[in-house]
């Protein structure tokens, strides 16, 4: 059960799936990873593209609270971000193969784009022309006007798009001010660099490789005018090359592991970089022996972001693995560059940041209890905690605990059928119900579940796929009413439960066959709006509508067959031995008081027909209470606790296949 | 295939064949009648009616033959292969494994294993009664395999023994038959059955598996049978054991000169041939304990068993000795031996120390003199004579169920009595103990029959035994509480008669049972025992000794060192699956096994790979393929790998890495693809791919270019397939006969003795029945396909260290 959960990489035809996130209202924190940064210098703020699908908007003049505002649109990591229009746009490339354009200013989306078929890993923005290019994992570069970008709405959504097709999967692009070179990096371990003639309409000219690097190139940096380029790769070095003459000039090797990001003043005099040594060096581009650590970080490094102070570069954004952003100074970095060459004993010129944006922490690791309702959880920070699948909420924080321990105290001897799966990659749970298994499991009581069901309810059956997704879509007008066989509207039932409003709700669709998705995602609470309606009409999938807008439960309960034989010591006689079968829900009482009713009755009821047939109810209670007293039931030898199910003791105590056998033995008190 | 039945080893196949004055009529039967002339002698490869048709024809065209000599046409002193109707994959692969260095030596050791093995549980099942559950070994088929697939290259080697008496220019004359063992094989695998052709590539899969299973099978019989018998053999003694084992193969190969390389260990002989003599003596089974040995460090072992064992005796040879009035000598020698048996009751084995006690009473015993001597000396008396009995009952119930307890308790005293040599190097001089032994002689051998009555609660042994029962318990009584070791004044009395029977005991497995079962049982003790300065080296001679003559034997004795897994130790190699996230860059790795490596033969144009390559020659070089063997594999697209540090599906790079590299390195060329063409039609990859002689380091560890000789290969043998689809088509092989100076001077045994002396260094072409003979310069020329070519293109290729085989790590 601890295994991890598998994500939305689709195959197949039109699969639907619906998937909610438990989260905060309002998540102020970077929960994961940093994958990119970009500072504001006007408006003094930073940006932040995390793992966990949100862009956050820093205030970096406070330090106490700098959290601005979030941009929550995407449903997986964000790979890069780029501001243009000085600061009043932003695009953002994501691993949900999608790119959105953002009004800056606001934190609202305006637009998204779809045509990557796979992660969009970087972008890159030539700011003279304001053109962005983005590349991913399908190869294919793209570029953006971002004024056309801009001017989108939905009833003007004609786009003109260049692009080029690489030949592997692209980790890093580079575009110089100008936007006439264009370079990426790629798996192929080589440079591709591309002119861009703003007026040419054949798109950029593929116009040499650069070939050198051992390993996939990771970063890529041109200077302005196009005629140098550095590149950074995981085989550990720095290279910087010359486009005229078309190979490299220079091998820096400062790191001891794979760069990953790079950054380079505007004389292209020196360069900075990061990378998987969790180490930032400045290295002077002329001279390599001269280079300085500038710090130390506790996780890989992902992305640097220079910031400008009066003359220079002053400071410095590091964004890594880790959910912090910290700032480093850069002051006095160039008089301290030294010669030293040994990697090992040099220290860092600054051991404390500037400042640092806290970040939260993300769930690492789960486990889904025996009830298929409860997660246990554990994060970054080694806490534990405890949530409810049903109400999609967190229940309790159980704080620095040993995550198995806690597993074990919460073990339950119950079975209930898988129905839906988990996923942590953003840092948070994110819950997934496919079609194939949402509505497998059965409970007889929510009770137990943490839920407090209606009188009315209470001795009802329930789904709890079918009980989520009505939750999920408590607002959506059509779960409300719904039309019977006779045209008739009528009201539904009562929800049982309900998930907080601010849960986003997902609605993936895999419809072709290149595992490109379509998804829609929308907050609990928003169901209701015209627009949300609208789409929701189109997109629910039809699993997921019949149960809501239609009232349609399928009442297929699973069936589970079994043979009732006398334990092998009592002096009963042996009733023929019958395939018995029953809803496997059904509890070991029940069991009893038909193996009370049916055999060891049989006889005597024949004797005296029931004389007071007044009081069904009670006799039923009578009947139960003396059933329990007389008989009890034994699998594989093993008493059987009157409230055990019978897929529960199938599972737990029967554990083979083949049909279940249970033995009755008479007690004898 | 059948066309090449008939293809003749003539003037194709000139070979440095000598000429030789021939004797025999046979071999000059050659040159005329070609095409279809099988000698006499052929006969016994298992009547093939169709040669026997011809033969009476031949018989009469012989008598004409013209006598003049041409060995040129004389087939090559190799041995073939017969084809059974299309089965020249079965034979190429046979052909190739014999050729194989290392191979044979392994299949022997397996054979005699399996030989050891066999006769054990014999003996097990014997012991048991119960005949009905015995199930032969043959019925394990893999191991049936083993027999057959030995007894054929057996039978290879023997014909190119007698290459001289047997060719002629007939190539049916050096043809052996595998036809048995075709037959297992075909019971093993249903696959082989009928006439088509098969993959010569899966049937090595096949073999080489089934040899390991055999392995594997017959380790757990081994194991089993040893488990039963500990129950019921308790009392055995190694040590006793080997030297019986010893003895007997001394005896049955009739060269115990040669075994003794050193005149000290001859005297020991002598000794152990005294020692023998006492085999009629008896044992306890604490003994059996103290007795085991590991080979290495036998001199300390056999301390403390010495000790004890002395100990145990000494009360007894002191009772004798003043029963028989014995001279002073011998009890100072007892004496002597008592205080060294207190030594060895330091030992914190538990057994031991209860022995340490008795030993104390019984020393006491001794140097007061003991007046209950009496009762036991009449007591022994009886037995002596009821021992006689005991012994010609032996002798005549060879397959009674009690004829092998009788041997285990002998095997004990002959270690025993191996000690009491040893202990004579210490300080007593051989003549006391002649002297002591001589006396004792009646007492060891009724100790016997009293070791027979304590130990054995079973049935079985009749009368006689009874009797002995009745008389040893006196003897128990006697001052010898533990009723363990009352006995052994073991005596060289009559060493020849004794002789013999050691030799029937030694041809019982059971001794190596026991004494492997003893060594594992006892080796705690090794470290607790306190050498005595005298005893090691006459120890490590005997050691020596025990080590040179009975090399197989004692391998094949020894449980745990011997599981005999030679195919895994040559065939067997290691490679790292490694799994690089190309996100996060950590390394996921898995070492797996291999036994072979397919090579693909058409690399496949990824889009990343660099134009220059493409347009690459197509003529690929064996090195460059199976450097795209190795070659990064992209997860990517649908296929992404889900990353446990990054908790999301990315793209990862999966690289494949030799860790550890096998002795013999398999390269199977894929030419066999599916892919292209219709459904279920195999077809035919035919390119050519240069074969080089030698094969640089692959290990992914090493520097490249790697220096270490070690880790380079060399080619020795290849399976070639002519004919366009899998199912059609011939194979044959191309093997290097090893020359002389490499080989012939490391196994004790040269298996491969006639092609290695008459063809060193030189390829022979097997084409079933036929062999040629091609020196290695035009080999060379034909694998580059200068001149001439190889007939068929490679298809299997096989390499082995570029070291000798003696320096092979396991």
């Amino acid at each position: 059960m601890s295994s991890l959960g598998r994500g939305s990489v689709g195959q197949g035809k039109k699969k639907v799936q619906i998937s909610f996130i438990i989260r905060d209202e309002v998540e102020k924190y970077n929960r994961s990873g940093v994958n990119a940064i970009q500072h504001d210098p006007d408006l003094k703020r930073l940006y932040s593209a995390g793992r966990d699908s949100i862009i956050r908007i820093w205030d970096t003049r406070t330090k106490k609270d700098p959290y601005l505002k979030s941009m929550e649109h995407h449903i997986d990591w964000v790979n890069d971000i780029v501001l243009c229009c000085r600061g009043r746009i932003m695009l953002s490339a994501s691993s949900d193969s999608t790119i959105k354009v953002w009004n800056a200013h606001e934190g609202t989306c305006m637009a998204t784009l779809r045509p990557h078929r796979d992660y969009v890993k970087c972008l890159a923005y030539a700011k003279d022309v304001e053109v962005v290019a983005s590349a991913g994992l399908d190869k294919t570069i793209y570029l953006w006007d971002v004024e056309e970008l801009a001017a989108l709405t939905s009833t003007n959504n004609n786009v003109k798009e260049s692009k080029v097709h690489e030949k592997s999967s692209i980790y890093s692009l580079a575009i110089n001010p100008p936007g006439t070179i264009l370079a990426c990096g790629s798996t192929e371990k080589a440079v591709g660099v591309y002119s861009v003639g703003v007026m040419d309409t054949r798109g950029p000219q593929d116009i040499m490789r650069l070939k050198g690097h051992t390993d996939n190139v990771r970063a890529l940096v041109l200077n302005r005018d196009g005629t140098q380029c550095l590149s950074g790769s995981s085989d550990g070095t720095i290279r910087l090359w010359s486009l005229g003459q078309q190979r490299c000039v220079a091998t820096y090797r400062v790191h001891d592991d794979s760069v990953w990001a790079l950054q380079a003043n505007e004389s292209f005099t020196t360069v900075y970089s990061g990378g998987r040594d969790r180490r930032v060096w400045a290295t002077d581009l002329l001279n390599p022996d001269y280079r300085t650590l500038i710090c130390e970080e506790k996780s890989p490094i992902l992305k640097l972001e220079l910031v400008k102070g009066d003359t220079d570069y002053d400071s410095m954004w590091v964004a890594t693995t880790d959910s912090t952003i910290k700032n480093w100074s850069l002051k006095n970095i160039q008089k301290r560059l030294s010669g030293e060459y040994d990697n090992e004993n040099i220290k860092p010129v600054y051991t404390q940041p500037n400042s640092t944006i806290k970040g939260g922490s993300s769930i690492r690791q789960y486990h889904v209890l025996n009830d298929k309702c409860h997660i246990l959880t554990k994060d970054t920070e080694n806490n534990v905690a405890l949530w409810n699948v049903l109400s999609a909420r967190l229940i309790e924080n159980l704080g620095k605990v040993s995550f198995e321990e806690e597993i074990k105290k919460r073990f339950k001897m119950v079975h209930v059928p898988h129905w839906f799966t988990v996923d942590l990659k953003i840092g948070l749970l994110t819950i997934h119900l496919d079609e194939s298994d949402v509505f497998s499991a059965w409970v007889s009581s929510i009770r137990d579940l943490g839920i407090n069901p209606p009188s009315e309810w209470e001795d009802c059956k329930i789904n709890l796929g079918q009980q989520l997704l009505r939750a999920l879509f408590e607002h959506w007008p059509k779960s409300h009413m719904y039309e019977n066989q006779d045209g008739m509207r009528e009201m539904a039932d009562p929800l049982l439960f309900s998930v907080p409003e601010h849960t986003p709700i997902l609605i993936n669709t895999c419809d072709d066959g290149h595992g490109r998705a379509h998804f829609h995602p929308f907050l609990c609470r928003d169901a209701d709006k015209e627009t949300q309606q609208k789409c929701l009409n189109e997109e629910v999938p039809s699993w997921a509508a019949e149960v809501l807008a239609h009232k349609n439960m399928s009442q297929t309960v699973t069936k589970i067959a079994f043979f009732l034989l006398q334990y092998p010591n009592s002096g009963i006689k042996t009733a023929p031995k019958d395939r018995l079968s029953a809803s496997d829900m059904i509890q070991v009482r029940k069991v009893i008081e038909h193996v009370y009713e049916k055999v060891l009755r049989q006889g005597v009821e024949n004797g005296h027909q029931s004389g007071e047939s007044g009081d069904h109810e009670k006799e039923a209670q009578d009947i139960s209470k003396l059933a329990a007293e007389k008989v009890e039931l034994l699998c594989n030898d093993q008493v059987l606790d009157a409230n055990m199910d019978l897929r529960t003791v199938k599972h737990f105590i029967w554990k083979q296949s083949g049909d279940l056998t249970l033995h009755y033995r008479l007690l004898n008190r | 295939m059948l066309a090449s039945v008939m293809v003749i080893a003539d003037a194709e196949s000139p070979g440095p064949l000598k000429k030789r004055p021939r004797l025999s009529l046979k071999v000059q039967k050659n040159n005329e009648s070609k095409d279809v002339k099988v000698g006499k002698e052929e006969t016994d490869q298992g009547g093939e009616k169709g040669k026997e048709v011809f033969e009476e024809e031949n018989d009469v065209i012989e008598r004409d033959l013209n006598k003049e000599e041409n060995s040129k046409s004389v087939v090559p002193a190799a041995a073939s292969l017969e084809n059974l109707g299309n089965t020249c994959f079965l034979n190429s692969v046979l052909q190739v494994l014999r050729y194989t260095p290392g191979f044979l030596p392994g299949l022997e050791l397996l054979y005699q294993e399996i030989i050891q093995v066999e006769k054990l549980r014999k003996q097990d099942v014997l012991n048991k009664e119960d005949a009905g559950v015995f199930e032969p070994l043959e019925s394990n088929k893999s191991i049936h395999l083993v027999k057959d697939l030995y007894r054929l290259y057996k039978n290879m080697e023997q014909r190119e023994e007698n290459h001289e008496e047997k060719a002629t220019s007939d190539v049916m004359s050096m043809a052996v038959k595998p036809q048995k063992l075709l037959n297992i094989i075909r019971e093993l695998n249903p696959m082989f059955e009928g006439y088509l052709q098969h993959d010569a590539q899966e049937l090595l899969r096949c073999v080489l598996s089934y040899l390991q299973d055999s392995e594997k099978d017959l380790f757990n019989i081994k194991k089993n049978v040893l488990e039963k018998l500990p129950n019921k053999e308790v009392p055995k003694n190694v040590i006793m054991d080997r030297f019986l084992s010893k003895c007997a193969r001394l005896k049955s190969e009739n060269q115990p000169q040669n075994v003794f390389h050193q005149p000290d260990i001859l005297d020991q002989i002598e000794q152990s041939e005294a020692a023998k003599t006492s085999i009629t003596q008896t044992t306890t089974p604490v003994e059996a304990d103290t007795a085991c040995l590991a080979q290495e460090e036998v001199f300390k072992m056999e301390n403390v068993p010495n000790s004890k064992l002395r100990t145990t005796r000494t009360p007894r040879g002191k009772k004798q000795s003043e029963e028989q009035k014995s001279n002073q000598k011998t009890k100072q020698a007892l004496k002597q031996n008592t205080p060294r048996s207190r030594k060895g009751c330091d030992e914190p084995d538990g057994t031991t120390e209860s022995k340490g006690v008795e030993c104390n009473g019984r020393r006491k015993n001794t140097e007061t003199g003991t007046s209950e001597v009496s009762d036991s000396g009449t007591g022994e008396e009886k037995m002596e004579t009821d021992c006689g009995d005991n012994k010609t009952v032996n002798g005549k119930v060879n397959g009674e169920s009690g004829k092998k307890d009788k041997n285990g308790k002998q095997q004990t005293i002959l270690g025993m009595f191996q000690n009491q040599k040893a202990g004579k190097r210490l300080g007593m001089s051989r003549t006391i103990l002649r002297n002591s032994t001589a006396k004792s002689g009646a007492a060891c051998q009724t100790s016997d029959g009293l070791v027979n009555g304590h130990c054995r609660d079973e049935p079985g042994l009749g009368k006689t035994e009874d009797v002995v029962k009745c008389k040893s318990a006196p003897a128990l009584a006697n001052g010898v509480v533990s009723g363990s070791p009352s006995k052994n004044q073991s005596s060289p009395r009559k060493p020849v008669v004794k002789l013999e029977k050691c030799d029937r005991v030694c041809n019982s497995p059971l001794k190596s049972v026991s004494a492997q079962l003893a060594t594992q049982k006892l080796s705690p003790c090794k470290s607790g025992s306190s050498p005595s300065k005298g005893s090691p080296r006459d120890a490590k001679q005997r050691l020596d000794f025990v080590v040179t003559s009975e090399n197989k034997v004692l391998n094949s004795i020894n449980l745990k060192a011997i599981k005999t897994n030679f195919i895994e130790d040559l065939f067997l190699g290691k490679m790292m699956l490694r799994t690089k996230c190309c996100e996060c860059e950590n390394c996921r790795e898995r070492i797996e096994d291999f036994h072979d490596i397919s090579v693909p033969v058409r690399v496949e144009k990824t889009e990343e790979s660099d134009d220059e390559e493409k347009e690459e020659d197509s003529d690929s070089c064996l090195r460059k393929l199976m450097f795209a063997f190795t070659e990064v594999e992209r997860l990517r697209d649908d296929n992404k790998y889900f990353c446990d540090t990054c908790l999301s599906h990315v793209e990862a790079e999966r690289s494949l890495h030799y860790q550890g590299l096998p002795n013999i390195l398999t390269l199977h060329l894929k030419r066999f693809s599916t892919s292209s063409g219709m459904f279920g039609y195999v077809s035919k990859i035919n390119d050519h791919v240069s074969i080089p002689l030698s094969l640089p380091c692959l290990r992914y560890k090493c520097p490249s270019p790697c220096s270490r000789p070690d880790h380079r290969y060399l080619l020795y043998a290849i399976i070639t397939h002519a004919g366009v689809t899998l199912t059609s088509g011939h194979y044959l092989s191309y093997v290097h006969v090893p020359s002389n100076q490499v080989q012939g001077r490391e196994s004790p045994r040269h298996f491969l003795s006639t092609p290695t002396r008459r063809y060193p260094g030189q390829w022979l072409e097997c084409d079933d029945e036929t062999v040629r003979v091609h020196d290695e310069e035009s080999f060379l020329g034909m694998l580059q396909g200068e001149e001439g070519s190889l007939m068929g293109t490679p298809y299997v290729l096989f390499y082995h260290r570029n070291t000798p085989v003696s320096t092979w790590s396991v």
